[in-house]
């Protein structure tokens, strides 16, 4: 049966932006990316087209991770964060408020190894065990010790953070 | 049971029975109903995992807008934009308008030549004549050409003197088989020393047809008009990018040769099928194509396979294209980018159309992902490129082999 990528494009946007965010941290370029995956996607008939799509957005997010040279499209993307910054601005302090969160998380990710913050992020994407498994390598049965961990692991460091921040502010 | 370990409760708790199978699942249930410990240490899992949940949700939002589906169809997924390197993509610029310049410039005819005019200093007078094909000077054109062509670095040393052609023309390799020697010899010899004097430039010594076109133009006689600027401009170019330059000198990379040929030291008339050609070759590589010596490639196409001057070469390949015999040229572009020209016979017939196919004929994954990857049809050739630059900077640079 042809997968309906479609149905399949509007059940797992979002998810897929959200999982990209957690990687390269632009939402414009998450964007972006769960867009190139999908248009990749079209054409393909993988037996798990979710599966397929993380698997595929994961390798594009680490690609763009790999970049070196800042990109001079990020300096639009700025460019035009401000402009829409202004059209539709929360109260600066709500902003910086959300920024704030959103580094603290970011910092928090860096601190899990990188299998445990692949596992949390997946199944944050709405990906089962099993197909966490698939994805990772892990056996079924680990993928909960590990989430387990990983869990852990982010609301410790994200405590410490928080805890530094405190104490700076 | 023993106690529930921390991985099972959590997959309890994320609903991920079905993961646990059903005996163990009813096994975990019968115990946490009689164990307040586990019941207990559930409680905390809970706990850690609604933290965790609710840190990922709130320092990660993102606009629950999604584009229309139909976005999608006008997505070429291999157009990744990427704005990198505009040095590099200006070195490639001015590579490919040294190639071009390179077209009306003499064939070396012969290695000598090039010798023979290194020690002579290249001041603006190099007068290639201009080709009949007119355009623009800096722009690279990649058309099929009878005339031979010599590479930037011929170009920047041949000084205003003309070639020794005469001596070219009879045992040594015709001028357009002069244009791939570099390529077959492996590893490239030194040029033999220059000889004593080089012929003077008369009318005879031009070299014969298809090598009608690099007709040298007596010394000094164009200063200062458009081909001796293009001259000098060649020279900058060679100066500038010596890695390009030197493509078809000593610089040469050694060619990546799948196997022997069939064919090779075969006088054979007509024009070789394709299973003529790859007779012998070894092959094929991922994307299905076979390398081949040059000639080979010459005789399959019937004519002088294309390539981009001052770009080094990466290989000369056989293979089917369309269902047609076709000979792959692969250079290598500055910053590892890669530039494919798949050529079939002249008079095949030409399918497809131009701009942006969704047929790849080259091996993608070989390129860097940071890389934008394009392909173009120009005329009967489909020329592909891979390179660490914006799409919009490699579709130019595509577009100006046009």
């Amino acid at each position: 049966m042809s997968v309906d990528w479609a149905e399949v494009y509007r059940a797992t946007f979002l998810e897929l932006v959200r999982f990209l965010h957690r990687k390269v941290w632009d939402e414009e370029r998450a964007r972006d990316l769960a867009q190139e995956t999908f248009a990749r996607a079209l054409g393909q008939e993988p037996d798990n087209p979710r599966a397929w799509l993380f698997r595929v957005a994961s390798n594009l997010a680490h690609d763009e991770a790999r970049l070196v040279v800042r990109r001079k499209r990020h300096l639009t993307l700025l460019r035009t964060e401000a402009e829409q910054a202004e059209a539709d601005a929360p109260t600066p302090a709500a902003e910086m408020e959300a920024q704030e969160r959103t580094e603290r998380l970011r910092l928090a990710l860096e601190r899990l190894s990188e299998r445990d913050r692949e596992v949390l992020l997946l199944w944050d994407a709405g990906m089962s065990y099993p197909e966490i498994a698939l994805e990772t390598g892990l056996s079924a049965g680990a993928v909960g010790t590990t989430l387990a961990r990983a869990r852990r692991r982010l609301v410790e460091a994200h405590l410490a953070l928080e805890e530094k921040h405190a104490a700076r502010g | 049971m023993q106690h529930v370990d921390e991985g099972l409760l959590h997959a309890w708790l994320d609903g991920e029975r079905a993961a646990l199978g059903p005996a163990r699942a009813e096994e975990v249930r019968r115990h946490l109903d009689g164990c307040a410990e586990c019941r207990t240490r559930l409680g905390e899992a809970r706990d850690l995992r609604d933290r965790a949940d609710a840190l990922l949700r709130g320092g990660s939002p993102v606009g629950a807008e999604i584009p229309p589906f139909e976005s999608l169809a006008g997505r070429v997924p291999a157009r990744r934009s990427r704005t990198r390197m505009l040095a590099w993509a200006a070195s490639l610029v001015l590579a490919l308008g040294a190639g071009w310049l390179a077209r009306g410039a003499p064939d070396p005819g012969e290695p000598s030549a090039r010798a023979a005019a290194a020690p002579r200093p290249a001041p603006s007078p190099a007068v290639p004549s201009a080709p009949a094909v007119s355009a623009p000077a800096g722009t690279a054109v990649v058309v099929p050409a009878p005339a031979p062509a010599v590479d930037a670095a011929t170009a920047r040393r041949a000084g205003p003197r003309p070639l020794p052609q005469v001596a070219a023309r009879g045992d040594a390799p015709p001028p357009a088989a002069a244009d791939l020697a570099a390529m077959e010899a492996t590893p490239v010899p030194p040029p033999p020393p220059p000889p004593a004097a080089a012929p003077p430039p008369v009318a005879e010594s031009r070299a014969p047809a298809p090598a009608e076109a690099p007709a040298a133009a007596p010394p000094g006689a164009a200063e200062g008009d458009r081909s001796g600027q293009a001259a000098r401009r060649a020279e900058r170019v060679a100066a500038r990018a010596p890695s390009a330059a030197g493509a078809d000198s000593a610089e040469l990379p050694a060619p990546n040769y799948g196997g022997t040929l069939a064919l090779e030291g075969l006088v054979v008339s007509g024009t070789p099928t394709l299973e003529e050609v790859l007779g012998g070759a070894v092959g094929p590589d991922a994307d299905g194509w076979f390398s081949v010596r040059p000639e080979a490639a010459r005789r399959l196409l019937g004519r002088e396979p294309l390539r981009v001057r001052g770009l080094p070469l990466i290989s000369v390949q056989a293979g089917r294209w369309e269902g047609r015999a076709a000979v792959r040229v692969r250079q290598r572009l500055e910053g590892g980018g890669l530039l494919s020209l798949v050529q079939v016979p002249d008079g095949a017939k030409e399918g497809g159309e131009s701009g942006d196919s969704a047929v790849v004929p080259d091996a993608w994954d070989e390129a860097p992902t940071d890389h934008v990857r394009l392909i173009r049809q120009v005329g009967a050739i489909v020329v592909t490129g891979s390179a660490p630059l914006t799409a919009d900077s490699l579709a130019a640079l595509l577009e100006r082999l046009r």
